[in-house]
């Protein structure tokens, strides 16, 4: 069977190249502990099987982007990467991780929500503002005035 | 009837039909949203549960689970917007109906459709459970270990996903449910060195980050302004003509019969049910060349379908403790946590709670049924939020629901990590709900693995020897040669086509 270049989805002959990658990691990774042996197994040798097949799996999908075709079942492909929606929604995310520890869970969650609605950039200040302290004030009246998590508020 | 009876002493108090009630309507209200899923959301409500008593909390998760199914046509109908996963087929004949001035029929037919399914799911899961219990109770380490396999691997090869894609995506879960400390020998194992991960990656963690963030990430600007000149709906609109309503019958019979079924395979779920259940009707249907212009059953036979088999997710997993699909594998993870072992023990060991849980679907169809139809102008309006205010407040609930499992921003940094990688997986075709599987039944399948290899001093044979065992293997090669097989002898056919094909 004669294979054309043209017919080679190339995008998934390198996610095939990423699959083995991992699977390769985690061969290096499981064989740092015991194997132990077949009737009392240690404690890398599940984690080695496992890789071994991700390996496996990683041929499989070189195999498929060779022959076969497959619905991709989602409609991100062809769109362009939203490096703004990536940047900010994950600024918003680390704001919170950041924060909260430093100044408690209330400006935490303001942080987040700022950063975050500069993802999409459709609001005005004034309404992020309004979003940011309607958010932080149910989180903190279910949260912990109702639900008693042990989550601090504001530390001076 | 006893159980019955039981089950209905169990919730009629009124904590406890409180949380149904709460489950159902706040699975209603993420349903009819699209954008924000019941996964996310299980994923996002579990730290809560902890801080509530454990019927009540498996209550009100199953209650976000099956009342999704219930809103997520409602935009499907109205906006050609999926609200859910599972509802994505409803639009097909769902939006076709709405814009040609019978968006009530459409919704009336839906909701009872799903109301139908749900009771039918719900007989199956009372009926069955018991008895799949009791053949469970002889099972061996083995033919759990057999069983886990059957259950990932029917995950990753059933779906429009590529199979190799997602079998690497339920290995890679497997992967990740090995960080922390190995039960067996106390070695921590790939933790590089961080003490915030000897303990393992939490569940919660990674669904809010795979299907929560990324979730975020992957809609933020793609969905725009909605179109909020929805009619109003009145109550009399809503009636389907007396022959419509006869014509649904047996559609509404197939879908439920087919949700059942996948609901019950561990590791396919509601979405697909949805697929196959449209595709029988369409096959099946005298008029196929009605469907994708309005035809009543292409709503009945899907609705009827995605309720079902969210109820009928349950039996494997209350009868085996093996998660009918993503979703219950969190609620799995739940009753892990609140510390029940589910398992073939669970209906001996905690009949209340399997009773309590049924009745509670019950009264919960029951809520959901009067939620939708005379509130159907709420619903209207909730769709109508904007999401650029919806999806901050949804990532600030991510941040609380996973800093609150221990207090831990780090978990916070971690979910962040899996909301881009689950981005980038999407990106590239790779389905994660096959990863959150193998992630949780990780470790039951390596225990289950050792187990069976000590008690036969080291003989791999003896998961082909044991008769049940041997089965679940047989039928899970015959499974993995047949799918594969057809993967592999579909040719790829030229991109206009395909989308004919798939017709």
């Amino acid at each position: 069977m004669r294979i054309k270049l043209a017919a080679i989805d190339w995008r998934d002959a390198s996610v095939a190249v990423a699959v083995l990658a991992l699977g390769l990691t985690g061969v290096v990774l499981s064989s740092r502990y015991s194997l132990g042996e077949m009737r009392n197994i240690g404690p890398g040798a599940f984690p080695m099987i496992v890789s071994v097949l991700i390996v496996l799996t990683g041929l499989l999908i070189a195999i498929e982007s060779v022959v076969a075709r497959h619905e991709e079942g989602d409609d991100l492909r062809g769109e362009p990467v939203p490096f703004r929606v990536l940047l900010f929604v994950t600024a918003g995310l680390l704001a919170f991780v950041a924060l909260t520890p430093l100044a408690g869970a209330v400006p935490g969650i303001l942080a987040c929500v700022f950063l975050a609605s500069m993802a999409d950039g459709s609001l005005r200040l004034w309404q992020v503002a309004l979003l940011a302290a309607l958010v932080a004030g149910f989180c903190a009246l279910v949260f912990v005035v109702l639900l008693k998590l042990p989550m601090t508020l504001v530390t001076w | 009837m006893d159980n019955i009876a039981l089950g209905l002493s169990v919730i009629l108090n009124l904590s406890t039909l409180g949380y149904c009630v709460l489950g159902v309507t706040v699975g209603m209200f993420i349903g009819v949203l699209p954008g924000l899923g019941p996964l996310a959301t299980v994923g996002m409500l579990l730290p809560l549960t902890f801080y509530v008593p454990q019927t009540d909390a498996i209550v009100m998760l199953a209650g976000i689970y099956y009342g999704s199914m219930y809103g997520g046509s409602t935009a499907a109908i109205l906006l050609n917007l999926p609200g859910t996963a599972g509802a994505a087929v409803t639009c097909l004949d769902g939006n076709p109906l709405a814009k040609s001035g019978r968006a009530g029929v459409a919704l009336f037919t839906a909701t009872l459709s799903s109301f139908f399914g749900g009771i039918f799911g719900l007989v199956v899961v009372a009926s069955f459970t018991p008895l799949l219990a009791s053949v469970a109770l002889s099972f061996g380490s083995p033919e759990y270990a057999s069983l886990i396999v059957l259950g990932l691997l029917a995950a990753a090869m059933v779906g429009n996903a590529s199979k190799g894609k997602s079998l690497a995506m339920a290995l890679f879960g497997l992967l990740i449910a090995m960080v922390g400390t190995d039960p067996n020998s106390g070695v921590d194992r790939m933790t590089f060195g961080l003490l915030s991960l000897a303990d393992g990656v939490n569940l919660v963690v990674v669904t809010t980050g795979l299907f929560g963030i990324a979730e975020v990430l992957a809609n933020v600007g793609r969905i725009g302004a909605r179109d909020a000149k929805v009619a109003q709906i009145r109550m009399r609109d809503m009636l389907p003509t007396a022959r419509e309503a006869r014509g649904a019958l047996f559609p509404a019979l197939r879908g439920s019969s087919i949700g059942a079924i996948l609901g019950i395979l561990p590791g396919t779920g509601a979405a697909l049910a949805t697929f196959v259940a449209y595709a029988v009707e369409k096959r099946t249907s005298k008029t196929p060349e009605r469907f994708g212009k309005g035809a009543l059953e292409g709503i009945v036979a899907p609705e009827s379908a995605n309720n079902s088999a969210a109820q009928t997710a349950f039996v494997p997993t209350l009868s085996l403790g093996i998660p009918g699909d993503a979703i219950v594998a969190i609620m799995l993870g739940a009753l892990i946590i609140h510390g029940i072992v589910p398992g073939p023990q669970l209906i001996r060991d905690h009949p209340d709670l399997f009773w309590g849980l049924i009745a509670s679907f019950l009264i919960g169809n029951v809520v959901l049924l009067f939620l939708n139809l005379p509130l159907i102008g709420i619903w209207v309006r909730i769709l109508r939020i904007p999401y650029s205010v919806l999806y901050p407040a949804i990532l600030v609930f991510i941040c609380v629901g996973v800093f609150s499992i221990r207090s831990s921003v780090f978990d916070v940094a971690v979910a962040t990590v899996f909301g881009l990688g689950g981005y980038v997986m999407r990106r590239y075709g790779f389905p994660t709900a096959p990863l959150l599987l193998g992630l949780v039944l990780g470790p039951l399948l390596e225990q289950n693995f050792r187990r069976s290899l000590m008690l036969s001093r080291g003989d791999l044979m003896t998961f082909a020897d044991r008769p049940i065992s041997g089965s679940i293997l047989a039928l899970t090669l015959l499974i993995v040669i047949f799918l594969l097989g057809a993967e592999l002898r579909r040719r790829r056919p030229q991109a206009g086509l395909r989308k004919e094909e798939q017709r």
